[in-house]
């Protein structure tokens, strides 16, 4: 058998190429599979980092911030009252009220910072359910 | 990158994920499952619908794959013609019809989900190998729903740990359809030695 496979990979080098890659690609997946399951275990954090795509609502999800303070912030920010009747990244949010999407995120972190501070019961990680 | 791709979601709607599911069934390199992770997040905080996101990404995916295989139906007559006065070619050509036809069905299936990676290229050669339409798209379609459903379901389920159920997903995806290859290719060179 041993053999047979020899003869064969010296037949079809390009076919035994692909082989090769694939049993690499196979381990290398498989490892990278495990680290990130391992490194992931129990529920990670709620809190992410914000970022230009994220729009109010997943933000206030991800920061357990109530819908009605996350509309003030917003409104507090953006100097605008209503907020637009569909949903939005944040960077366009940012784009529209003359603002780089970096300050707009620095000052929504200010805004969750004092927020949370303000209300300790929210500043905990929260269980997922 | 991947974020200016979810961006666009938020910015235009389920009509972006409908788009990226029916053009990475036709190999362009789009991340459509992550576009679905997000989908189902998005779903989750109460920025989209539900059926609106499944709709979308399903219709595109089974569009996407009906394309290809149009594709593989086209090249198929060339391929017709490049083996009719060959009868060795026409041989081999008549039986992988053959086998794609009685057996191909279940490979479709998996192929849009648990191997996706190959996704594109089954529905191509189920064209070219003249599969029957029927029988390609029903098992296309139970595989697409499959497909749909695991990453919406997953980014819905952990709408704020997006990038790590990305990870692990895109990774175990990875690992399978290698390994897929890597059998399928080794048990090929092991009965074709000689």
């Amino acid at each position: 058998m041993k053999r047979r496979m020899r003869d064969s990979l010296r037949k079809h080098p390009v076919l035994s190429a692909i082989f090769a890659v694939a049993l690499l690609a196979t381990v290398v997946f498989g490892i990278r599979m495990v680290m990130f399951m391992a490194h992931w275990g129990p529920p990670p954090p709620d809190q992410q980092p914000i970022e230009g795509w994220m729009t109010p609502r997943y933000v206030a999800f991800s920061w357990d911030i109530p819908k009605p303070e996350m509309f003030a912030v917003m409104a507090r920010i953006t100097g605008l009252d209503n907020p637009p009747d569909k949903p939005m990244p944040i960077e366009r949010i940012a784009e529209n009220s003359g603002m780089t999407t970096a300050a707009f995120i620095d000052a929504l972190d200010q805004e969750i910072a004092a927020y949370r501070a303000a209300n300790p019961d929210h500043a905990g990680d929260r269980p997922h359910d | 990158m991947t974020e200016s791709f979810f961006a666009l979601i938020t910015d235009y709607g389920v009509w972006i994920i409908l788009a990226s599911t029916y053009l990475s069934c036709l190999l362009v390199p789009i991340p459509s499952s992550m576009m679905m992770l997000a989908g189902g997040a998005l779903v989750s905080v109460g920025d989209l619908v539900l059926w609106q996101v499944v709709l979308a990404a399903y219709a595109g995916a089974v569009l996407g794959d009906q394309s290809g295989f149009a594709i593989g139906q086209r090249s198929s007559k060339l391929l017709a013609q490049f083996t009719s006065d060959k009868p060795k070619r026409k041989a081999l050509f008549t039986k992988a019809q053959k086998v794609v036809d009685t057996s191909g069905g279940i490979g479709v299936f998996f192929s849009t989900w648990l191997f996706a990676p190959l996704g594109p290229w089954v529905n191509i050669a189920a064209g070219a190998a003249s599969m029957r339409w029927l029988r390609f798209t029903l098992w296309d379609a139970a595989g697409e729903l499959v497909w749909v459903s695991i990453y919406i379901g997953l980014g819905y389920s952990f709408a704020t740990s997006l990038s790590s159920i990305a990870e692990i997903a895109s990774n175990a995806i990875g690992f399978v359809t290698a390994a897929l290859i890597a059998i399928l290719l080794g048990r090929w060179l092991l009965h074709r030695s000689v």
